[in-house]
């Protein structure tokens, strides 16, 4: 245990010090005595982010629910508590048992978006174990990750020791299992992983080589040991009824992000959104039954006293008994105090009576994502929406009585012109105007539109995995054109910070070759580069200097269609031939329609499935 | 219907402001599926009042809440029945009916205090002197505060006027210190201030903990 006087002089004068002690409801103590494998789930961000994380929620209570294994919680402490950490020399530890990390037997990092990796660094740096997996010793724990940026991992393959690709339910068990077994008969690192390589959705990057064309593309990948498989592909659950859910969820002291009861309703998308990469890497679609979702719901209100319940999935209006559903929840929890949101909801598809009796909605008003402001530009990125499906529930949520509203777009998409970015202030005038070209009697409220627009990051596994993405030059230009041109009271403009997207750009389609420059960056400090406040650009900039790195190659430049790609060695079901040709119909502003209509043979059907995708109407 | 409610706040609990604290009961009474009263109105929220806030770092096995029931519940059931929903630092001790009509902050006169301390080379006899001063002749003290404008100012303020009771004695090998303060709306004198006049007086505090016992009436009795 770490020096708990030590650490109790201290606390207070951190900032939110109930981060960085646990003691939550519902949270597992185990007897150390007891178990044989110390797990530390790692968040490389603030607890109140990482504690919103429903997938953190699973992990933690199913390997709890094995006897032998003690799964705890760390997170990256926030800059206050990094420097009394390092000034007093408090190691960072596990959350429940305030053992220090370098004890466990696996520290696991869910990786949910490229700009917390410097926080991974930090976090191994804080707990004395050391980055690069290469200087780690025997004793040492295992250092796995998880998550959407596993599906590219190369640019931390020098850091992390084995990544875990798709859905993990089944195969960390599978992997916790394997661990045992080598243990009980003499543990070698070098030995388990090798036989960690022979599980489905293992990738262990020290047992391969890339060599590069003069052109910096890259030539080859080279297997160095006959344990490792050519083509690492992704894990699904098949039965998301079946599968485990947990039945309480740890409930935070303090306020966080999602403070509520998060219940994910169904996996996959159909939509086959062109920028999206969870729309294509999560496929296919795997709904949970009403009764199944009822029942967690049940007890995860039981358990934790919330008032809100909130069902997602990547398009909530998408699952297929969404009235039956709401409808149950309603009418069972309405008259105890507990109301129901749904995040990410298309109003195009959407009863607006069901939508009525959300109050939660109707408080913090609601959102569009049109994503392009020309129907061209929505065509390019298939987002199937034509400019009446976009202004008709507008026009019907005003005669509800809402009066505000959230218009989000990205900028910066393929082929894009100034004409596509000034139909994002053309589209929300149009929005305004509905507002007002109502009957006077029936104007009420004060509207309030408010556009913000990202800037597009191209991402692994999606048509625009070859694009080149704008240059920062081109953002603001184009940001600062929408600022100067939205004028008015009742609309109100704000975008993503072109700097940030760049950086996420050059790390989401990186490879190898990033992983000095990201060390570099660490060491001169960078850490929590996806909060702007305390992100230092310059500093990054410098890191890619002295490393000779040069991140344009990454985020500006276009690819050829036939160029090896540093994540073509993972297998997501989609394939190539699917990606390639969805990338031509962009090309030609052609678009594909949602695939519960009719199948694309996008390749998770055969790969994955064994058969057709069960949702699609006409098969 | 209310009823008075006496509850702990201890080990890493600690650490949890009291706007916390007070949504976590809310949250408990829920689960423990006790008809709690609601306020009316587009958003409704549970009638519940609390006592003086404790500062953050200060454990307590003597917090009180008030909450206004629908339902007739037998005191002893709403113990039983909260406490398999709260955790181990925090458990309810007691809960009555209230026939008195103040309001928890108005019956609160007096906060009863247990200081652990671990000194560095101890004059035993040196503390007691400064105790006696303390609640004696009284040392005067200064801190910052934010008056109405919003501006910083410094306030001096003398412990005798705050302290009603002080007492050293020795432990296996460590100091305890129990003291009573008079309970205050303003809290000008906090259970820390105390320790930074020790250590200010010339003793070399290594670690302390501090417990808050109990509120106490204006007849220095347990509120509950
Ligand atoms: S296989 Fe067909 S139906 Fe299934 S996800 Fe792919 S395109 Fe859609």
């Amino acid at each position: 245990m770490i020096n708990i006087k030590k650490l109790d002089r201290e606390l207070l004068s951190v900032e939110k010090p109930a981060r960085y002690v646990g003691s939550e409801l519902n949270s597992v103590i185990k007897n150390k005595e007891d178990v044989s494998i110390r797990f530390a789930f790692a968040f490389p961000d603030v607890y109140e982010v990482g504690m919103s994380h429903t997938g953190l929620h699973i992990l933690y209570h199913l390997l709890n629910s094995k006897d032998n294994i003690w799964c705890e919680r760390v997170f990256a402490p926030w800059t206050d508590m990094e420097k009394v950490m390092r000034k007093n020399d408090i190691p960072l530890y596990g959350l429940e048992s305030k053992d220090e990390l370098k004890k466990f037997d696996f520290v696991g990092f869910t990786l949910q978006y490229e700009m917390s990796y410097t926080n991974v660094l930090n976090m191994l740096n804080l707990a004395d174990i050391p980055i690069r997996s290469k200087d780690r010793t025997e004793d040492m724990p295992i250092v796995i990750a998880g998550g959407p940026c596993a599906y590219n991992p190369e640019p931390l393959y020098e850091v992390v020791d084995l990544f875990t690709i798709g859905e993990s339910e089944e195969l960390i068990l599978e992997l916790m299992e394997l661990y045992e077994k080598e243990k009980i008969s003499g543990f070698n690192k070098l030995s388990f992983l090798e036989k960690a390589a022979h599980i489905e959705g293992v990738y262990v990057p020290r047992f391969y080589e890339e060599t590069y064309n003069d052109d910096g593309t890259i030539k080859e990948r080279k297997i160095l040991n006959s344990n490792a498989k050519e083509v690492i592909t992704k894990r699904i659950i098949k039965d998301l009824d079946k599968s485990f859910y947990p039945e309480k969820s740890i409930l935070p002291y303090i306020d966080v992000v999602h403070d509520r009861v998060v219940l994910e309703v169904f996996r996959g998308c159909t939509r086959g959104c062109r920028f999206c990469q969870a729309g294509m890497v999560y496929r296919p679609v795997r709904e949970k039954s009403p009764d199944t979702l009822v029942n967690q719901v049940e007890s995860l209100i039981n358990s934790t006293g919330h008032d809100e319940i909130s069902l997602t999935s990547l398009s909530t209006g998408d699952y297929s008994c969404l009235p039956d559903l709401t409808l149950q929840l309603l009418d069972k929890y309405e008259n105890k105090n507990v109301s129901i949101s749904l995040p990410s909801l298309r109003l195009d598809s959407m009863t607006f009576d069901i939508i009525e009796r959300l109050q939660e909605v109707r408080k913090s008003g609601l959102t569009f994502a049109p994503e392009a402001g020309t129907q061209r530009m929505r065509d390019v990125i298939n987002k199937n929406l034509t400019e009446e499906q976009i202004l008709g529930p507008v026009e019907t949520a005003f005669n509800l009585g809402w009066s505000t509203v959230k218009l989000y777009f990205m900028i910066g998409l393929p082929g894009e012109t100034m004409e596509d970015v000034m139909g994002i202030k053309e589209l929300s005038y149009k929005v305004k105007d509905k507002f007002f070209q109502r009957p006077k009697e029936e104007i009420k409220g004060n509207l309030k539109i408010n556009v913000s627009a990202s800037c597009f990051v191209p991402k692994p596994f999606t048509p625009f995995q070859w694009v080149k993405q704008d240059s920062m030059d081109e953002f603001y230009d184009k940001a600062k054109s929408l600022q100067k041109e939205i004028k008015d009271k009742k609309v109100s403009f704000s975008y993503h910070e072109p700097k940030l997207s760049y950086l996420e750009a050059v790390f989401a389609r990186g490879d190898r070759r990033l992983s000095d420059a990201l060390i570099k960056a660490f060491e001169k400090g960078c850490r929590f580069d996806g909060w702007y406040d305390v992100f230092d650009f310059n500093k990054w900039m410098e890191a890619f200097e002295e490393t000779d790195t040069v991140p344009d190659f990454f985020a500006k430049r276009e690819r050829e269609l036939t160029e090896v790609l540093p994540w073509d060695f993972i297998d997501t079901g989609i394939t190539k031939k699917f990606l390639i040709s969805e990338y031509n119909n962009a090309m030609k502003a052609l678009t594909t329609s949602d695939c519960r209509q009719q199948c694309y043979n996008c390749g998770v059907n055969h790969k994955l499935i064994g058969g057709a995708c069960p949702h699609v109407i006409n098969s | 219907m209310s009823l008075i409610v006496k509850y702990t706040k201890t080990g890493n609990l600690k650490y949890i402001s009291h706007l916390d604290v007070l949504r976590f009961i809310q949250r408990a009474v829920k689960r423990a599926g006790i008809d709690a009263k609601y306020s009316e109105g587009f958003n409704p929220h549970m009638k519940t009042s609390f006592g003086f806030p404790l500062s953050l770092g200060i454990e307590s096995i003597g917090e009180y809440f008030e909450i206004e029931l629908n339902e007739d519940i037998k005191p002893d059931d709403f113990v039983n029945r909260m406490n398999v929903v709260m955790p181990k630092e925090m458990q309810i001790l007691k809960a009555a009916y209230s026939e008195d009509s103040r309001s928890l902050m108005a019956r609160s006169s007096y906060t009863e205090y247990l200081f652990n301390v671990e000194f560095v080379n101890l004059d035993f006899n040196k503390l007691n002197e400064l105790i006696k001063e303390i609640i004696e002749t009284g040392i005067v003290f200064s801190k910052q505060k934010k008056n109405k404008k919003n501006k910083i100012i410094t306030k001096e303020y003398n412990t005798k006027d705050f302290i009603t009771y002080l007492n050293a004695f020795e432990k296996t090998g460590k100091t305890v210190i129990e003291a009573i303060f008079i309970t205050t709306e303003t809290g000008s004198m906090k259970a820390d201030d105390l320790i930074k006049i020790i250590s200010d007086s010339g003793f070399n505090i290594d670690y302390y903990t501090i417990l808050k016992v109990d509120t106490l009436d204006e007849n220095r009795k347990s509120l509950l």
